[in-house]
Protein backbone atom coordinates (compact mmCIF):
# COMPACT_ATOMS: atom_id res chain seq x y z
CA UNK A 1 0.00 0.00 0.00
CA UNK A 2 1.24 3.48 -0.83
CA UNK A 3 2.54 5.38 2.16
CA UNK A 4 -0.25 7.43 3.61
CA UNK A 5 0.56 10.38 5.82
CA UNK A 6 1.14 14.09 5.48
CA UNK A 7 4.88 13.70 5.11
CA UNK A 8 4.52 11.43 2.10
CA UNK A 9 2.86 14.31 0.27
CA UNK A 10 5.34 16.97 1.29
CA UNK A 11 3.56 18.43 4.30
CA UNK A 12 4.17 20.58 6.17
CA UNK A 13 7.02 21.93 4.00
CA UNK A 14 5.06 22.13 0.76
CA UNK A 15 6.44 25.50 -0.30
CA UNK A 16 7.40 25.46 -3.98
CA UNK A 17 6.39 21.85 -4.49
CA UNK A 18 4.58 21.11 -7.74
CA UNK A 19 0.87 21.61 -7.19
CA UNK A 20 -0.12 17.99 -7.70
CA UNK A 21 1.62 16.29 -4.81
CA UNK A 22 0.22 18.21 -1.82
CA UNK A 23 -3.14 18.50 -3.54
CA UNK A 24 -3.30 14.74 -3.94
CA UNK A 25 -2.40 14.39 -0.26
CA UNK A 26 -5.21 16.72 0.75
CA UNK A 27 -7.67 14.74 -1.36
CA UNK A 28 -6.59 11.47 0.21
CA UNK A 29 -6.77 12.94 3.72
CA UNK A 30 -10.27 14.20 3.06
CA UNK A 31 -11.32 10.84 1.66
CA UNK A 32 -10.04 9.24 4.85
CA UNK A 33 -12.15 11.60 6.97
CA UNK A 34 -15.20 10.22 5.16
CA UNK A 35 -14.45 6.64 6.24
CA UNK A 36 -16.35 6.92 9.57
CA UNK A 37 -19.47 7.48 7.50
CA UNK A 38 -18.79 4.69 5.01
CA UNK A 39 -20.09 1.17 5.22
CA UNK A 40 -16.61 -0.30 5.20
CA UNK A 41 -13.26 1.07 6.34
CA UNK A 42 -11.52 0.83 2.98
CA UNK A 43 -8.22 2.66 3.31
CA UNK A 44 -6.60 0.52 0.59
CA UNK A 45 -8.81 2.03 -2.09
CA UNK A 46 -7.88 5.52 -0.97
CA UNK A 47 -4.20 4.63 -1.12
CA UNK A 48 -4.51 3.19 -4.58
CA UNK A 49 -6.74 5.90 -6.01
CA UNK A 50 -5.18 8.81 -7.84
CA UNK A 51 -7.62 11.60 -7.17
CA UNK A 52 -5.96 14.19 -9.36
CA UNK A 53 -4.73 13.68 -12.90
CA UNK A 54 -1.04 14.50 -12.97
CA UNK A 55 -1.13 16.37 -16.24
CA UNK A 56 -3.91 18.62 -15.05
CA UNK A 57 -1.94 20.03 -12.16
CA UNK A 58 -1.53 23.51 -13.60
CA UNK A 59 -5.19 24.33 -13.86
CA UNK A 60 -6.29 27.21 -11.72
CA UNK A 61 -5.41 26.67 -8.10
CA UNK A 62 -8.17 28.92 -6.89
CA UNK A 63 -10.78 26.92 -8.76
CA UNK A 64 -9.45 23.68 -7.34
CA UNK A 65 -9.26 25.12 -3.83
CA UNK A 66 -12.86 26.29 -4.02
CA UNK A 67 -14.04 22.83 -5.00
CA UNK A 68 -11.96 21.23 -2.26
CA UNK A 69 -13.33 23.61 0.36
CA UNK A 70 -16.90 22.77 -0.57
CA UNK A 71 -16.14 19.09 -0.04
CA UNK A 72 -14.21 19.69 3.17
CA UNK A 73 -16.99 21.81 4.61
CA UNK A 74 -19.59 19.12 4.04
CA UNK A 75 -17.39 16.63 5.88
CA UNK A 76 -16.26 18.95 8.66
CA UNK A 77 -19.77 19.89 9.69
CA UNK A 78 -20.37 16.26 10.64
CA UNK A 79 -17.46 16.18 13.09
CA UNK A 80 -17.49 17.13 16.76
CA UNK A 81 -15.70 20.36 17.59
CA UNK A 82 -13.73 18.91 20.46
CA UNK A 83 -11.69 22.09 20.88
CA UNK A 84 -14.75 24.04 21.91
CA UNK A 85 -16.06 21.31 24.08
CA UNK A 86 -15.04 21.30 27.69
CA UNK A 87 -15.21 17.60 28.35
CA UNK A 88 -15.05 18.20 32.07
CA UNK A 89 -18.05 20.49 31.97
CA UNK A 90 -20.61 19.11 29.55
CA UNK A 91 -23.15 21.63 30.72
CA UNK A 92 -21.24 24.15 28.60
CA UNK A 93 -21.81 22.09 25.52
CA UNK A 94 -24.22 23.74 23.10
CA UNK A 95 -23.47 23.32 19.40
CA UNK A 96 -21.24 20.29 19.31
CA UNK A 97 -20.29 20.13 15.64
CA UNK A 98 -17.71 22.11 13.77
CA UNK A 99 -18.98 25.15 11.97
CA UNK A 100 -17.08 26.15 8.86
CA UNK A 101 -16.21 29.52 10.35
CA UNK A 102 -14.86 27.99 13.55
CA UNK A 103 -12.81 25.46 11.63
CA UNK A 104 -11.23 28.08 9.36
CA UNK A 105 -10.42 30.24 12.35
CA UNK A 106 -8.85 27.35 14.22
CA UNK A 107 -6.87 26.34 11.12
CA UNK A 108 -5.57 29.91 10.94
CA UNK A 109 -4.45 29.49 14.54
CA UNK A 110 -7.06 31.92 15.78
CA UNK A 111 -5.96 34.83 13.62
CA UNK A 112 -8.95 35.93 11.62
CA UNK A 113 -6.89 38.05 9.26
CA UNK A 114 -4.84 35.05 8.24
CA UNK A 115 -7.79 32.92 7.17
CA UNK A 116 -7.25 31.75 3.60
CA UNK A 117 -10.71 31.46 2.12
CA UNK A 118 -11.13 31.44 -1.65
CA UNK A 119 -14.84 32.12 -1.18
CA UNK A 120 -13.87 35.60 0.00
CA UNK A 121 -11.65 36.16 -3.00
CA UNK A 122 -8.53 36.53 -0.92
CA UNK A 123 -6.73 33.48 -2.25
CA UNK A 124 -3.76 34.92 -4.08
CA UNK A 125 -1.53 33.73 -5.59
CA UNK A 126 -2.83 30.56 -7.20
CA UNK A 127 -1.85 27.39 -5.33
CA UNK A 128 -1.70 29.39 -2.17
CA UNK A 129 0.76 27.96 0.29
CA UNK A 130 -1.02 29.34 3.35
CA UNK A 131 -4.28 27.81 2.18
CA UNK A 132 -2.66 24.38 1.85
CA UNK A 133 -1.15 24.53 5.33
CA UNK A 134 -4.43 25.71 6.85
CA UNK A 135 -6.35 22.90 5.19
CA UNK A 136 -3.89 20.36 6.58
CA UNK A 137 -4.51 21.83 10.03
CA UNK A 138 -8.26 21.79 9.45
CA UNK A 139 -8.27 18.11 8.55
CA UNK A 140 -6.11 17.35 11.59
CA UNK A 141 -8.82 18.95 13.70
CA UNK A 142 -11.43 16.49 12.46
CA UNK A 143 -11.02 13.74 15.02
CA UNK A 144 -14.37 12.97 16.61
CA UNK A 145 -16.91 11.51 14.21
CA UNK A 146 -20.36 10.29 15.15
CA UNK A 147 -20.84 6.64 15.97
CA UNK A 148 -24.20 4.94 16.07
CA UNK A 149 -25.63 4.07 19.43
CA UNK A 150 -28.55 1.97 20.65
CA UNK A 151 -30.42 1.71 23.89
CA UNK A 152 -32.22 -1.20 25.46
CA UNK A 153 -35.44 -0.53 27.28
CA UNK A 154 -38.46 -2.13 28.83
CA UNK A 155 -41.95 -0.84 28.28
CA UNK A 156 -45.35 -1.67 29.61
CA UNK A 157 -48.73 -0.17 30.30
CA UNK A 158 -51.95 -0.74 32.20
CA UNK A 159 -55.23 0.35 30.69
CA UNK A 160 -57.90 -1.96 32.08
CA UNK A 161 -59.57 -0.05 34.90
CA UNK A 162 -58.50 -2.56 37.54
CA UNK A 163 -55.70 -0.97 39.62
CA UNK A 164 -57.00 1.14 42.43
CA UNK A 165 -53.81 3.13 43.00
CA UNK A 166 -51.02 4.52 40.87
CA UNK A 167 -48.50 2.14 42.46
CA UNK A 168 -50.74 -0.84 41.67
CA UNK A 169 -51.09 0.39 38.12
CA UNK A 170 -47.30 0.70 37.76
CA UNK A 171 -46.78 -2.76 39.25
CA UNK A 172 -49.22 -4.20 36.77
CA UNK A 173 -47.52 -2.43 33.88
CA UNK A 174 -44.09 -3.67 34.94
CA UNK A 175 -45.35 -7.24 35.11
CA UNK A 176 -46.22 -7.16 31.45
CA UNK A 177 -43.22 -5.16 30.31
CA UNK A 178 -41.60 -6.02 27.01
CA UNK A 179 -37.97 -5.48 26.05
CA UNK A 180 -37.06 -3.30 23.12
CA UNK A 181 -34.10 -1.64 21.45
CA UNK A 182 -34.15 1.88 20.10
CA UNK A 183 -31.88 4.27 18.25
CA UNK A 184 -33.74 7.48 18.94
CA UNK A 185 -33.97 9.47 22.15
CA UNK A 186 -33.73 7.35 25.30
CA UNK A 187 -36.12 7.95 28.21
CA UNK A 188 -37.22 6.47 31.51
CA UNK A 189 -40.59 7.59 32.77
CA UNK A 190 -43.93 6.81 34.29
CA UNK A 191 -47.05 8.45 32.99
CA UNK A 192 -49.91 8.09 35.48
CA UNK A 193 -53.46 8.72 34.26
CA UNK A 194 -56.65 8.82 36.27
CA UNK A 195 -58.82 5.89 35.05
CA UNK A 196 -62.00 7.85 34.20
CA UNK A 197 -59.95 9.99 31.77
CA UNK A 198 -59.74 6.83 29.66
CA UNK A 199 -63.30 5.76 30.31
CA UNK A 200 -62.65 3.45 33.25
CA UNK A 201 -64.30 3.38 36.60
CA UNK A 202 -63.89 6.00 39.26
CA UNK A 203 -60.94 5.25 41.53
CA UNK A 204 -59.01 3.32 38.90
CA UNK A 205 -55.64 4.26 37.48
CA UNK A 206 -53.84 3.72 34.15
CA UNK A 207 -50.21 4.18 33.37
CA UNK A 208 -47.49 3.94 30.72
CA UNK A 209 -43.99 2.93 31.77
CA UNK A 210 -40.72 3.02 29.86
CA UNK A 211 -37.48 2.03 31.57
CA UNK A 212 -34.17 2.63 29.83
CA UNK A 213 -31.73 -0.09 30.83
CA UNK A 214 -28.56 0.56 28.86
CA UNK A 215 -27.09 2.87 26.18
CA UNK A 216 -24.20 1.57 24.11
CA UNK A 217 -22.23 2.34 20.96
CA UNK A 218 -22.32 0.17 17.89
CA UNK A 219 -18.71 0.57 16.89
CA UNK A 220 -17.13 -0.09 13.51
CA UNK A 221 -15.49 -3.46 13.13
CA UNK A 222 -11.99 -3.47 14.52
CA UNK A 223 -12.45 -0.22 16.38
CA UNK A 224 -11.47 -0.59 19.99
CA UNK A 225 -12.65 2.20 22.23
CA UNK A 226 -9.87 3.40 24.42
CA UNK A 227 -11.46 6.04 26.56
CA UNK A 228 -12.22 8.02 23.42
CA UNK A 229 -15.87 7.25 22.71
CA UNK A 230 -18.35 9.59 24.29
CA UNK A 231 -22.07 9.92 24.60
CA UNK A 232 -23.66 13.31 25.10
CA UNK A 233 -27.13 13.06 26.49
CA UNK A 234 -29.22 16.13 27.22
CA UNK A 235 -31.86 15.26 29.78
CA UNK A 236 -34.97 17.00 31.07
CA UNK A 237 -37.95 16.00 33.18
CA UNK A 238 -40.41 13.48 31.80
CA UNK A 239 -42.96 16.27 31.43
CA UNK A 240 -40.36 18.59 29.87
CA UNK A 241 -39.71 20.57 33.03
CA UNK A 242 -37.00 20.47 35.61
CA UNK A 243 -39.63 19.89 38.28
CA UNK A 244 -40.73 16.75 36.49
CA UNK A 245 -37.26 15.29 36.51
CA UNK A 246 -36.39 12.28 38.62
CA UNK A 247 -34.18 9.29 38.15
CA UNK A 248 -30.84 7.79 38.88
CA UNK A 249 -27.89 7.38 36.54
CA UNK A 250 -28.51 10.71 34.85
CA UNK A 251 -28.71 14.30 35.95
CA UNK A 252 -30.84 17.11 34.68
CA UNK A 253 -29.12 18.82 31.76
CA UNK A 254 -26.15 17.60 29.76
CA UNK A 255 -24.70 14.23 30.66
CA UNK A 256 -21.43 12.87 29.35
CA UNK A 257 -20.61 9.18 29.40
CA UNK A 258 -17.41 7.52 28.20
CA UNK A 259 -17.77 4.09 26.70
CA UNK A 260 -16.26 1.10 28.47
CA UNK A 261 -14.30 -1.62 26.72
CA UNK A 262 -17.55 -3.15 25.52
CA UNK A 263 -18.78 0.14 24.13
CA UNK A 264 -21.36 0.60 26.91
CA UNK A 265 -21.92 4.20 27.91
CA UNK A 266 -24.26 3.74 30.83
CA UNK A 267 -26.28 1.03 32.52
CA UNK A 268 -29.20 2.22 34.59
CA UNK A 269 -29.85 0.65 37.96
CA UNK A 270 -33.14 -0.98 38.71
CA UNK A 271 -35.03 1.35 40.94
CA UNK A 272 -38.49 2.18 42.01
CA UNK A 273 -39.37 4.21 39.00
CA UNK A 274 -42.77 5.26 40.17
CA UNK A 275 -41.77 6.51 43.57
CA UNK A 276 -42.48 10.12 44.29
CA UNK A 277 -44.76 10.64 41.30
CA UNK A 278 -47.87 12.59 42.25
CA UNK A 279 -51.26 10.89 42.05
CA UNK A 280 -53.12 11.87 38.91
CA UNK A 281 -56.52 13.52 39.10
CA UNK A 282 -59.24 13.97 36.54
CA UNK A 283 -57.77 15.65 33.43
CA UNK A 284 -54.43 15.97 35.18
CA UNK A 285 -52.06 13.10 34.29
CA UNK A 286 -48.73 13.11 36.09
CA UNK A 287 -45.23 12.30 34.94
CA UNK A 288 -42.10 11.09 36.69
CA UNK A 289 -38.64 10.26 35.36
CA UNK A 290 -36.67 11.73 32.51
CA UNK A 291 -36.47 12.03 28.76
CA UNK A 292 -33.63 13.09 26.53
CA UNK A 293 -33.86 16.01 24.17
CA UNK A 294 -30.68 15.16 22.31
CA UNK A 295 -28.41 12.17 22.24
CA UNK A 296 -25.25 11.90 20.19
CA UNK A 297 -22.25 9.62 20.36
CA UNK A 298 -18.82 10.48 19.03
CA UNK A 299 -15.60 8.56 18.80
CA UNK A 300 -12.08 9.84 18.41
CA UNK A 301 -10.90 8.14 15.23
CA UNK A 302 -7.39 9.57 15.44
CA UNK A 303 -5.87 6.18 16.10
CA UNK A 304 -7.28 4.93 12.80
CA UNK A 305 -6.39 7.95 10.69
CA UNK A 306 -3.16 8.09 8.72
CA UNK A 307 -3.36 11.81 8.03
CA UNK A 308 -3.03 13.37 11.45
CA UNK A 309 -0.81 15.53 13.55
CA UNK A 310 1.94 13.15 14.52
CA UNK A 311 3.46 15.59 16.98
CA UNK A 312 0.40 15.40 19.18
CA UNK A 313 -0.64 19.03 18.99
CA UNK A 314 -3.96 19.84 17.53
CA UNK A 315 -3.19 22.02 14.57
CA UNK A 316 0.44 22.12 13.59
CA UNK B 1 27.60 19.26 -56.36
CA UNK B 2 25.20 16.38 -55.95
CA UNK B 3 26.92 13.03 -56.44
CA UNK B 4 25.61 10.61 -59.04
CA UNK B 5 23.13 7.93 -58.14
CA UNK B 6 24.32 4.49 -57.24
CA UNK B 7 24.39 1.98 -60.09
CA UNK B 8 24.02 -1.77 -60.07
CA UNK B 9 27.45 -3.29 -60.11
CA UNK B 10 29.11 -0.43 -58.26
CA UNK B 11 31.88 -1.76 -56.09
CA UNK B 12 31.36 -1.41 -52.41
CA UNK B 13 34.49 0.69 -51.98
CA UNK B 14 33.11 3.31 -54.39
CA UNK B 15 30.32 3.97 -51.88
CA UNK B 16 32.78 5.71 -49.56
CA UNK B 17 33.59 8.28 -52.22
CA UNK B 18 29.95 8.87 -53.15
CA UNK B 19 28.96 9.14 -49.51
CA UNK B 20 31.64 11.76 -48.83
CA UNK B 21 30.55 13.70 -51.88
CA UNK B 22 27.05 13.73 -50.41
CA UNK B 23 28.37 15.06 -47.08
CA UNK B 24 30.31 17.80 -48.84
CA UNK B 25 27.20 18.74 -50.73
CA UNK B 26 25.15 18.95 -47.56
CA UNK B 27 27.73 21.30 -46.08
CA UNK B 28 27.52 23.45 -49.19
CA UNK B 29 23.78 23.87 -48.97
CA UNK B 30 23.58 24.16 -45.17
CA UNK B 31 22.17 27.55 -44.17
CA UNK B 32 24.55 29.63 -42.12
CA UNK B 33 23.53 32.62 -40.07
CA UNK B 34 24.97 35.86 -41.27
CA UNK B 35 24.81 39.52 -40.53
CA UNK B 36 21.18 40.48 -40.03
CA UNK B 37 19.95 36.92 -40.57
CA UNK B 38 18.98 34.59 -37.79
CA UNK B 39 18.54 30.88 -38.04
CA UNK B 40 16.63 28.97 -35.47
CA UNK B 41 16.86 25.20 -35.55
CA UNK B 42 13.94 23.47 -33.94
CA UNK B 43 12.71 19.88 -33.96
CA UNK B 44 10.02 20.89 -36.43
CA UNK B 45 12.44 22.57 -38.81
CA UNK B 46 14.43 25.72 -39.26
CA UNK B 47 13.23 29.24 -38.98
CA UNK B 48 14.92 32.15 -40.77
CA UNK B 49 14.38 35.70 -39.68
CA UNK B 50 15.95 39.06 -40.13
CA UNK B 51 17.25 40.73 -37.00
CA UNK B 52 15.39 43.88 -36.18
CA UNK B 53 18.20 45.44 -34.26
CA UNK B 54 19.90 47.77 -36.67
CA UNK B 55 23.58 48.18 -36.04
CA UNK B 56 23.85 45.19 -33.80
CA UNK B 57 27.01 43.23 -34.18
CA UNK B 58 27.08 39.53 -34.60
CA UNK B 59 24.27 37.15 -35.26
CA UNK B 60 21.41 36.68 -32.91
CA UNK B 61 19.10 33.81 -32.04
CA UNK B 62 15.90 35.38 -30.83
CA UNK B 63 12.57 33.68 -31.29
CA UNK B 64 11.50 36.34 -33.72
CA UNK B 65 9.63 38.59 -31.30
CA UNK B 66 11.55 40.97 -29.12
CA UNK B 67 11.26 40.93 -25.38
CA UNK B 68 12.58 39.82 -22.00
CA UNK B 69 14.88 36.86 -21.54
CA UNK B 70 15.97 36.77 -25.15
CA UNK B 71 19.17 34.83 -25.63
CA UNK B 72 21.31 36.00 -28.52
CA UNK B 73 24.82 35.61 -29.78
CA UNK B 74 26.59 38.94 -29.69
CA UNK B 75 29.89 39.89 -31.27
CA UNK B 76 32.00 42.80 -30.18
CA UNK B 77 32.62 44.94 -33.25
CA UNK B 78 36.17 45.71 -32.27
CA UNK B 79 37.46 42.57 -30.63
CA UNK B 80 35.26 40.22 -32.63
CA UNK B 81 34.81 38.30 -29.40
CA UNK B 82 31.49 36.52 -29.21
CA UNK B 83 29.30 36.15 -26.14
CA UNK B 84 25.99 34.51 -25.42
CA UNK B 85 23.83 37.22 -23.94
CA UNK B 86 20.55 36.98 -22.04
CA UNK B 87 18.78 40.32 -22.15
CA UNK B 88 15.60 42.12 -23.01
CA UNK B 89 15.94 42.35 -26.75
CA UNK B 90 13.21 44.98 -26.87
CA UNK B 91 15.26 47.45 -24.86
CA UNK B 92 18.82 48.41 -24.18
CA UNK B 93 18.40 48.37 -20.39
CA UNK B 94 20.28 46.35 -17.82
CA UNK B 95 17.29 44.24 -16.84
CA UNK B 96 16.83 41.03 -18.77
CA UNK B 97 13.37 40.47 -17.38
CA UNK B 98 11.20 39.75 -14.38
CA UNK B 99 10.70 36.44 -12.61
CA UNK B 100 7.46 36.17 -10.64
CA UNK B 101 6.98 33.46 -8.01
CA UNK B 102 3.69 33.95 -6.25
CA UNK B 103 3.83 37.29 -4.53
CA UNK B 104 7.58 37.59 -5.04
CA UNK B 105 9.09 39.31 -8.05
CA UNK B 106 12.73 39.38 -9.02
CA UNK B 107 14.49 41.71 -11.44
CA UNK B 108 17.09 39.77 -13.33
CA UNK B 109 20.00 41.64 -14.79
CA UNK B 110 21.45 40.95 -18.20
CA UNK B 111 23.89 38.07 -18.19
CA UNK B 112 26.60 36.99 -20.58
CA UNK B 113 28.52 33.78 -21.02
CA UNK B 114 31.43 32.70 -23.15
CA UNK B 115 30.06 30.76 -26.11
CA UNK B 116 29.78 27.06 -25.49
CA UNK B 117 27.47 24.38 -26.75
CA UNK B 118 24.75 23.81 -24.21
CA UNK B 119 21.54 25.02 -22.68
CA UNK B 120 20.71 28.41 -21.20
CA UNK B 121 18.29 27.77 -18.38
CA UNK B 122 16.63 29.30 -15.38
CA UNK B 123 17.17 27.42 -12.12
CA UNK B 124 14.96 28.34 -9.14
CA UNK B 125 15.27 26.74 -5.73
CA UNK B 126 13.47 27.39 -2.48
CA UNK B 127 15.09 27.26 0.93
CA UNK B 128 12.96 24.86 2.96
CA UNK B 129 13.47 26.71 6.22
CA UNK B 130 13.47 30.36 5.26
CA UNK B 131 11.21 30.04 2.23
CA UNK B 132 13.57 32.31 0.29
CA UNK B 133 13.89 31.78 -3.42
CA UNK B 134 17.18 31.68 -5.29
CA UNK B 135 16.91 32.46 -8.99
CA UNK B 136 19.91 31.61 -11.15
CA UNK B 137 20.54 31.56 -14.88
CA UNK B 138 23.25 29.41 -16.40
CA UNK B 139 24.72 28.19 -19.63
CA UNK B 140 25.72 24.58 -19.16
CA UNK B 141 26.41 21.64 -21.40
CA UNK B 142 23.46 19.73 -19.97
CA UNK B 143 20.51 20.48 -17.76
CA UNK B 144 21.25 19.54 -14.15
CA UNK B 145 20.02 16.15 -13.10
CA UNK B 146 18.03 16.47 -9.94
CA UNK B 147 15.35 14.68 -7.99
CA UNK B 148 14.60 17.75 -5.93
CA UNK B 149 10.91 18.38 -6.52
CA UNK B 150 11.29 21.91 -5.25
CA UNK B 151 13.77 22.78 -7.97
CA UNK B 152 12.26 24.56 -10.96
CA UNK B 153 14.25 24.42 -14.17
CA UNK B 154 13.16 26.22 -17.29
CA UNK B 155 15.02 25.99 -20.58
CA UNK B 156 15.43 29.28 -22.40
CA UNK B 157 17.70 28.61 -25.33
CA UNK B 158 20.09 26.15 -26.87
CA UNK B 159 23.55 27.07 -28.06
CA UNK B 160 25.01 24.84 -30.75
CA UNK B 161 28.48 24.78 -32.16
CA UNK B 162 29.47 24.00 -35.70
CA UNK B 163 32.89 22.53 -35.08
CA UNK B 164 33.85 22.59 -38.72
CA UNK B 165 32.90 26.20 -39.25
CA UNK B 166 33.84 27.09 -35.67
CA UNK B 167 30.69 29.11 -35.32
CA UNK B 168 27.97 29.16 -32.73
CA UNK B 169 24.28 29.65 -33.15
CA UNK B 170 21.54 30.19 -30.61
CA UNK B 171 18.03 28.78 -30.77
CA UNK B 172 15.48 30.34 -28.47
CA UNK B 173 13.52 27.46 -26.95
CA UNK B 174 11.22 29.46 -24.72
CA UNK B 175 9.48 32.40 -26.38
CA UNK B 176 10.70 35.71 -25.07
CA UNK B 177 8.78 37.21 -22.18
CA UNK B 178 8.88 37.62 -18.44
CA UNK B 179 8.84 34.40 -16.43
CA UNK B 180 6.06 33.46 -14.04
CA UNK B 181 6.29 30.22 -12.11
CA UNK B 182 2.91 28.51 -12.15
CA UNK B 183 1.58 25.27 -10.73
CA UNK B 184 3.53 25.39 -7.49
CA UNK B 185 2.51 26.10 -3.90
CA UNK B 186 3.75 29.61 -3.22
CA UNK B 187 3.25 32.50 -0.88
Amino acid sequence: MQELNWQAFGFPLVAFLPAWKPAEGLQKALAERLLPFAETWDIETIAETTFLPLLDECRAGREWSLAFDRELRSVAERYLNHTKLDLTDPAEWSNPLWTWEDLLLAAAEGEEKRIADPEKGDLSPEWNLEWAIQRMRAINLLCYAPVPYLYDYLSGSTHNGEPSSPSASISAALKGEEPGTGSGLPASYVNNIYGPDHGWREGSYCCNVVVCKKIYATLPEGFTPDGNVWLFLDVTGADGSEQGFSGSGVTFGMNRFPADAEGVFVTFPDNNIGSGVAWPTRDHPTWGGWKSTSCQAFADYSSLFHFKNESGGETS
Amino acid sequence: MIPRKLLRGDKFTSLYDLWNQMIDHLYEIRPVAGSGIQIQRMPAGMRFSATARGGSSGSGGSFGDLGPFAVTLEENAETKKQTVKMHNSASDGEIAGLVTIGSSRFEIKNQEWAPAAGIVFCDITCNAESGEYQVLFSLAEKLPETTDEKRYILRLAEVTCDKDQKTYSVAQIRAVGDIEVLGRWVK
